[in-house]
């Protein structure tokens, strides 16, 4: 893997709070490109709070956050939203729509206010349809989607908007066994092209280990850990994490990692 | 149905329901009579009554319409829900109330017109500025704001309605069940609906990300505040010219927006224009039913919109959910 000197992301001091909680105090956080994150935590210790700071969808108590060198605060909204796209844990679906104009939102920050989609923002859109397995669904109806197929199409958006920097909130919530190897393997695959980058809120730990190559831990409190996922990711790590004994095992692809009863706590 | 022939058949229709509300009156003008007119012929009662009578108020009943259907579509996307109208949320309420009292007083003409405007305004910034509260808006909270509001002017109304000597009874009903035949001057609505549009259409296309919700708005990069005051302020301004043109009509700035969304387009580039042409529409036949159906006695052009909407919108929501 290359690493860029100029990373990606770059978070120094950062002091997230919500409601009282401290999310993180003092994060330290490079995204180099190339690079695949994992985001893991328990409810309610602020991972959605800190993927939204980190979007710029709100301000943080204290810290800076610099993309490609350049203060978040400094970049415009439009051109922000053509460096860093996120996918947010709940999707309203608000007005009826068809899954291809849904899609289309994302061209959103790329077209000037003035300019109306053509075939090649059509095009775009078809490609990301298909890349998340919807590909024919183009003149469905948004409310006659099931979960699984809403979320993919919170994805195929993400994919139209192609961001550096995807910042991904349970990408793979509602999704089947196959859709969840596929979205991540699709992540994964497009973190690791050249001056793109993720990281995404994940409550699967195994799924973590196969497809993220880094991982940022939220222990609460404002304790955080991040680093590459094989130094992070242990069972006494993960059993601190979850407060819920885990153990791992030798898997295929590296560690498995087993939960245990609760009461062995 | 392609977004050209769509556009151009709610021209047709809005062309046709006015030359319907030139054709049709109580005094009697023959399809002939109509057409020697319209050519600058014909004798001059029959002029005076099609251009100087019947087009002003066609002008006036289409206005309002487009008016309201715009201020509805507005804030449906504002409120991100599809409940959300001018009248529901109280606005025509609180001009109501204003109007009334300068009834009562014994005002008319322009005074009666300020006061409904004034009274319009009031009750919208009213509705936003309780709703605020310590947070961003929330369409719920704004929705049940509107709504408690809107019984509140209710009440008001009705207590006014009793102090009321009875010879005066009869003009305030008409007004609170939309009445054409105050408004004299078309021209002041038609500024206000083309600075409506061009403030709203050119960046329509944010409005449909904004319909999907705030916060995926300002992650695509729409200016989430800016665009929700623009929106707040035009529709506020849209509906008090709306109510002091013409009273309470209910109805249609709730549903026009809805049956062009059913109609499949729910682009706001399309649905803006669209929405104000079919309300514009909808309302010159509606006074047109109005001002015949029982003549010489004319109804309030409300009940109207009512009676022909309520059963359209149920039957086209029918379709849609078969359809699902």
């Amino acid at each position: 893997m290359t690493v860029n000197a100029a990373p990606l992301f770059a978070v120094s001091g950062l002091n997230v709070a919500i409601g009282g909680v401290t999310v993180c105090r003092d994060l330290e956080l490079v995204i180099h490109a190339g690079q695949c994150w994992a985001v893991l935590g328990m409810n309610g210790s602020g991972k959605t709070t800190l993927l939204h700071t980190l979007a710029g969808l709100r301000s943080a108590a204290g810290g800076e956050i610099l993309l490609d060198g350049q203060p978040l605060t400094q970049i415009g909204r439009r051109e922000m939203a053509r460096r860093v796209g996120v996918l947010l844990q709940d999707l309203p679906q608000g007005f009826p729509a068809t899954v291809i104009e849904s899609a289309l939102t994302g061209r959103h920050p790329h077209l000037s206010p003035w300019q109306w989609e053509g075939a090649a923002d059509r095009e775009l859109a078809r490609a990301a349809l298909a890349a998340v397995d919807l590909g024919g669904f183009e003149r469905r109806q948004v409310g006659t989607l099931s979960g699984g197929e809403w979320r993919r199409l919170g994805l195929a958006t993400l994919l139209v908007q192609n961001p550096a920097l995807a910042l991904l909130d349970e990408p793979v919530n509602h999704l089947d066994l196959h859709h969840q190897h596929r979205v991540l393997a699709l992540l994964r695959n497009r973190a690791a092209s050249p001056g793109h980058g993720a990281a995404m809120v994940l409550h699967d730990v195994n799924l973590a280990r196969r497809y993220c190559d880094h991982a940022l831990l939220l222990f609460g409190k404002g304790e955080t850990r991040a680093g590459p996922i094989d130094e992070v990711f242990d069972a006494r790590t993960l059993t601190r994490l979850y407060r819920h004994p885990v153990n791992a095992l030798d898997g295929p692809h590296g560690p498995l990692y087993i939960p245990g009863d609760p009461e062995e706590i | 149905m392609r977004t050209p022939a769509f556009l151009a058949l709610l021209t047709a229709l809005a062309l046709a329901s006015v030359l319907v509300a030139l054709a049709i009156g109580s005094a009697s003008i023959s399809t002939a009579e109509l057409w020697a007119a319209l050519r600058g012929a014909g004798s001059e009662t029959t002029r005076i009554v099609l251009f100087e009578l019947r087009l002003p108020r066609a002008f006036i009943a289409f206005l309002t319409g487009a008016l309201l259907a715009l201020a509805g579509a507005l804030l449906q996307v504002l409120l991100r829900n599809p409940l959300a109208d001018p009248y529901v949320l109280g606005v025509s309420g609180g001009a109501a109330v204003a109007a009334l009292v300068a009834m009562l007083l014994g005002v008319a003409g322009l005074a009666l017109t300020g006061s409904a405007f004034a009274g319009g305004l009031i009750a919208t910034l009213l509705v936003f500025g309780l709703a605020r509260g310590p947070g961003a808006w929330s369409g719920t909270r704004l929705l049940l704001t509107g709504v408690v509001l809107a019984a509140g002017w209710g009440a008001l109304i009705g207590f006014i309605l009793s102090l009321s000597p009875d010879a005066g009874l009869r003009g305030m009903l008409f007004w609170l069940m939309g009445d054409l035949s105050y408004a004299s001057d078309w021209r002041p609505a038609l500024a206000v609906l083309v600075v409506g549009l061009l403030a709203t259409w050119p960046t329509a296309r944010s409005l449909n990300v904004m319909a999907r919700g705030e916060l995926l708005a300002g992650s695509l990069g729409v200016d989430v505040r800016r665009t929700n005051l623009r929106l707040f302020a035009v529709s506020a301004l849209l509906t008090a010219t709306a109510v002091t043109q013409a009273g309470s009509i209910g109805f249609v700035g709730l549903v026009v927006p809805h049956l062009v969304r059913l109609a499949g387009f729910t682009d706001h580039r399309v649905l803006l224009p669209a929405a104000a042409l079919a309300g514009g529409t909808l309302v010159v036949f509606a006074d047109s039913v109005a001002r015949t159906l029982l003549a010489p006695q004319q109804l309030p052009v409300g009940v109207v919109t009512a009676l022909l909407g309520v059963p359209l919108f149920l039957y086209l929501l029918q379709r849609e959910a078969g359809r699902a």
